[in-house]
């Protein structure tokens, strides 16, 4: 069998998802903007991934040192001594030289071959080829990687950029279906999956049809001999196709169910799923849906975004209006809007009596128009307005001037202020004028 | 027939004093309530009179600043440097002779005229102007926006940041200008804050808003069909707006609804956003306290007058300084040592003892008046009762260097050798820089005691019972507007229990997990540009309040600076960076962190 594409046209994911239903075994190549992986798989699970440009012994290297479970230089030792013909693999040398115990080893390449498929489910632009083969090497004891589990940790780990987005679903939580909102079809039942329409494996079918307000999904997932990823990544399935919705906790009451316990099924891994290569095409094709299902799906898709959009541009638009409502935003606060624009206002004359002045220094009348402030760098354009967006009407007679806010097309006179040359010693010629006494002088007389 | 001056200007300075203060009682009682609302209206009301009595000779002096900067401009006109110089040198002499260091207003003035001259491309007349600004005031940070302002029409660019730069740190080193650049810089945090919180609430709706819907829409869909009970909701979802404020509401009403869909970060982001909302009101009363306090004439004059700084309107200020605060002990203590340092000895004696007098009552430490008064009186020759002064300060305080010396030149003066050895050695061990500086001073032996500046040296206490006085007066008078204030706080409290009461209604019935987008976003190509355009998406479909908050934080704030608004307070500057600066700074902020974000994306 042979695969091959584009990663841009159909995700590093829904390759492993179609690799994984059809229980494929072979390498796997993915090639990167910055680096080759090859893949090796085993009827559908990973059981071992090598990066070109990163070596098997860095890789086991970052493990154990996140691990503290070797020395560095220990390790670095063995790497040496391996490099230097040493016999067998790295990972046996280690063990034999009781480093490491053949769990630990075992458990840190699965580590290390997670990482590295963490890395390569980032990539969104590259090629990949399949290559169907049965002679796969990897570790002996290797626990195999299924793709449920790797999709359903990548989740947390990603953060969304790995693909697959969104909250982990809750096992322990009771599901119910949601009657005719998407027509599902079963792989190899219905079809191939190369039509139209939502296609999940026939394990979900199986877990859509028991889901019930009573039972947890966990519950479910064990009769249905579901391990705890392939649980929670039908359930993921499920919900992201709107088949089920979550109802919180079982009404009825049960023993809390570990499926760990039954997550390392030894049992080789199942075709669970399919999902066509573009999502978007869900939309045309079931007959099956309701009349009135597509127009509700777009209402509870959209409404979120429009009300979103519509909110915060009403938002920007009270800031860039009034923004001071935006800090003080309750009809009870308008005193304290008004105080605090008084206090904005108070600061901005200040300002414009600072300039005014200086320029009175320098003309000796105070400027005819603010222009002429702006003309000689005093102010900017923007002290030309008030907090609020609004003009000041300015007029002077040369040694006075006033300022008066327009508000709404009239000057607003109780916010208005004067200022005169009076007080200022530099400026007003009768300050320094001596003062006329009623005292009379007094003559000495020799 | 003696004359004594002493008294006479005593006697006639208590009259001038009674009778202005007579006049002044309604004025006063006016301005003292007008001071709660803003000091402005007091400066208005107390008028261009001086509250100093000048002196002729002061007065001569002041009239002679004028004259000099009337030399000055005319021979900034006449292109002649050397009698700009001239004049600039007799502008410092008689600054000087005030007492005082540098002339803030006229530096100004002198920098506008340098702009003036780059305006019409005389730029070497304008390099000489600038000079002579800053030796009007070298500490003024408007001489160097102005020298941007020059070097922007001269094209040099690299001119341009480094004087802004220059003009930015110096701006630091204002006092007035530090406090309202700091206050400017809680006013943009919390309207970045307010803002972004509202943008968190949109985020929220628009991942989390069709699981809202459909939850809902379910909840009526037993009696209604699928459709009408999905539009009706979308309906319900918006009925705030029909209410007075309705955006605020809406933003709070969502809040409480999506609450419950959140994770344990979003919830917690909530919950700040929500208390953000309700001390928001009382963030800014506190602010808008100092600020005005900062802005007052008082405090202005008190600033200027502790930097040596002579500027036009200081006489008035001082006005409004004593109108609002006529008994405080450094009120008094500071006119006199103004009156001092303006050479009138005579009005300064008067002060520094209806101190001494009051002292005794108030118990109030005067230690400088004692020293101050001893130094009047070796000016004038009286050296025993110069001593008697100068001893008593020593007995107040141990540690003043200046009355340790004085006292031992006072002594020497009335052959008193051992006395004055072991005084001056007493002030050698207290501070041996100052003293040797003292005595290195060429001065006359009547004026080689040393003053203190007491009343400059407690400015900071004037200025803490100033704000205290106008703090207790405005919340006694603002009662109805400290409950509004706290209103909003029980608001919020109410908000919390109602979306908490909420979670714990809705958590029996279940809540949908499933992200509901538009299907135009499982696109790869057109969801990688959505990540990349919409700050904080990618954490909110990840659950991760706290890095959501943040993505909006950061373009928010960047935006809000790079809008050209009156936001802010203002800095009372002649010149400074204007919106210039913030607004490059918000632009390329924002281009940075958006190019960042696609390149992020695209990358991943």
């Amino acid at each position: 069998m042979s695969l091959e594409g584009d990663l841009q046209a159909l995700g590093l994911p829904k390759v492993l998802q179609s690799l994984t239903a059809q229980r494929s075994s072979g390498i796997l190549t993915v090639q990167g903007e910055d680096d080759i992986v090859a893949v090796s798989l085993l009827n559908g699970a990973v059981v071992a991934a090598d990066a070109l440009n990163q070596t098997v012994e860095e890789g086991l290297g970052e493990v154990f040192n996140r691990q503290n479970l070797i020395l560095p230089e220990d390790f670095a030792a063995a790497v040496r001594d391996h490099q230097g013909g040493g016999s067998g693999s790295l990972g046996d040398l280690l063990v034999d030289r009781g480093l490491v115990s053949r769990d630990e080893l075992l458990n840190a390449l699965r580590q290390q071959t997670y990482l590295l498929m963490l890395q390569v489910l980032t990539w969104s632009q590259g090629e990949f080829k399949f290559y169907g083969g049965d002679e796969i090497s990897f570790e002996e004891g290797f626990v195999p990687l299924s793709v449920e589990e790797l999709l359903i940790r990548s989740i947390d780990d990603l953060g969304g950029s790995g693909g697959l987005a969104g909250p982990v679903p809750d096992t322990g939580a009771a599901y119910r279906r949601v009657p005719q909102r998407r027509p599902a079809q079963v792989l190899g039942r219905d079809g191939d999956g190369s039509g139209d329409g939502v296609w999940i494996s026939a394990e979900q079918e199986a877990l859509m049809l028991k889901v019930s307000a009573q039972t947890s999904a966990a519950t479910l997932a064990s009769e249905l001999n579901l391990g705890r990823y392939q649980a929670e990544f039908a359930l993921y399935n499920l919900l992201r196709h709107d088949l089920i919705e979550h109802l919180g906790a079982p009404k009825t009451s049960e023993m809390p169910l570990d499926l760990q316990q039954v997550e390392l099924d030894p049992e080789p891994l199942r075709a669970e799923i399919f999902t066509p290569p573009e999502p978007g095409e869900e939309d045309l094709g079931p007959i099956a849906q309701t009349r009135s299902a597509p127009a509700t799906d777009v209402i509870q898709r959209w409404v979120g975004p429009v009300l979103a959009i519509v909110c915060a541009g009403w938002l920007a638009l009270a800031f860039l209006q009034h923004q001071t409502s935006v800090l003080l935003p309750f009809p009870w606060q308008e005193n304290q809007r008004s105080t605090l624009e008084r206090s904005l206002r108070q600061s901005l004359y200040l300002k414009l009596d600072r300039a005014a002045k200086t320029y009175f220094l320098v003309e000796v009348h105070y400027p005819s128009s603010f222009d002429e402030l702006v003309k000689l760098g005093l102010i900017s354009t923007v002290d030309q307005r008030d907090q609020a967006g609004g003009d000041l009407a300015y007029s002077t007679d040369d040694v006075t001037y006033r300022i008066v806010p327009q508000v709404d097309g009239h000057g607003s006179l109780e916010q208005s202020t004067t200022e005169a040359i009076t007080g200022d010693f530099l400026l007003d010629p009768q300050f320094l004028r001596t003062p006329s006494s009623n005292v009379q002088p007094l003559y000495l007389l020799d | 027939m003696v004359h004594r001056p002493a008294a006479e200007g005593a006697r006639r300075r208590g009259g001038s004093i009674r009778d202005r203060r007579q006049a002044w009682i309604v004025l006063s009682a006016v301005c003292v309530v007008l001071a709660m609302v803003c000091f402005e209206a007091v400066a208005e009301e107390s008028g261009s009179e001086s509250a100093l009595e000048l002196t002729s000779p002061v007065r001569q002096q002041l009239r002679l600043l004028n004259e000099a900067w009337r030399s000055w401009t005319r021979a900034y006109y006449k292109i002649d440097r050397e009698a700009a110089d001239h004049a600039l040198g007799q502008l410092m002499t008689t600054t000087s002779r005030l007492g005082m260091s540098s002339l803030p207003d006229l530096s100004n003035a002198a920098s506008a005229f340098a702009v003036s001259a780059a305006r019409e491309e005389d730029f070497e007349r304008s390099a000489w102007v600038l000079d002579m600004a800053r030796q009007l005031d070298p500490s003024r940070p408007e001489t160097d926006f102005a020298a941007a302002t020059i070097a922007r029409l001269s094209g040099d660019y690299v001119g341009v940041a480094t004087s802004t730069l220059k003009g930015s740190v110096s701006l630091m080193k204002l006092p007035i200008a530090r406090t309202i650049w700091l206050h400017d810089l809680g006013l943009w945090l919390i309207y970045a804050l307010i803002l972004s919180g509202g943008l968190f609430v949109a985020l929220q709706m628009a991942t989390k808003g069709g699981a809202l819907l459909y939850d809902l829409a379910r909840f009526m869909s037993p009696p209604l069909d699928l459709r009408t009970a999905d539009i009706l909701t979308a309906v319900a979802l918006v009925w705030p707006l029909v209410l007075p404020h309705g955006l605020v509401w809406l933003m709070i009403y969502w809040s409480i609804m999506l609450w419950g869909y959140g994770s344990r970060s979003e919830k917690a982001v909530f919950m700040i956003l929500w208390l953000s909302l309700g001390l928001t009101p009382l963030a800014l009363s506190m602010q808008q306290r100092a600020v005005q306090l900062t802005l007052a004439p008082p405090v202005r004059a008190i600033d200027h007058l502790t930097a040596g700084r002579l500027y036009g309107s200081l006489f008035a200020d001082l006005g409004v300084l004593e109108t609002l605060m006529p008994d405080h002990p450094v009120t008094r203590e500071l006119e006199a040592d103004l009156h001092r340092r303006f050479g009138q000895w005579e009005h300064a004696r008067s002060i520094y003892t209806v101190m001494l007098d009051e002292s005794v009552v108030t118990g109030f430490e005067s230690a400088a008046a004692l020293n101050n008064l001893g130094v009047y009186h070796h000016r004038k020759g009286e050296w025993g009762t110069a001593v008697n002064y100068f001893r008593e300060a020593t007995r107040q305080n141990s540690g003043m260097t200046e009355a340790f010396f004085n006292l031992a030149q006072a002594f020497s003066q009335l052959y008193k050798f051992s006395d004055s050895n072991l005084a001056m050695a007493r002030a050698k061990e207290l501070d041996r820089a100052r003293v040797t500086t003292w005595e290195r001073t060429d001065v006359s032996i009547e004026e080689s005691a040393v003053a203190v500046d007491g009343g400059f040296q407690r400015t900071s206490l004037l200025r803490q019972d100033l704000e205290a006085n106008w703090r207790g007066a405005a919340e006694s008078t603002t009662a109805v507007d400290l409950w509004r204030r706290h209103f909003s706080l029980s608001v919020v409290a109410g908000v919390m229990l109602l979306a908490m009461t909420l979670h714990l209604v809705r958590s029996q019935m279940g809540y949908r997990s499933t992200l509901l987008e538009p299907r135009v976003l499982l696109d790869a190509k057109a969801d990688r540009w959505a990540r990349a355009l919409i700050p904080g998406l990618k954490s909110a479909r990840a659950e991760r309040g706290g890095r959501t908050l943040i993505a909006l934080l950061i373009p928010v704030a960047l935006l809000i600076i790079a809008l050209p608004m009156g936001w802010r307070f203002r800095a009372p500057l002649a010149f400074d960076p204007g919106s210039g600066l913030p607004m490059t700074i918000g632009l390329v902020g924002l281009a940075a962190y958006f190019l960042a974000r696609i390149r992020l994306e695209t990358r991943s």
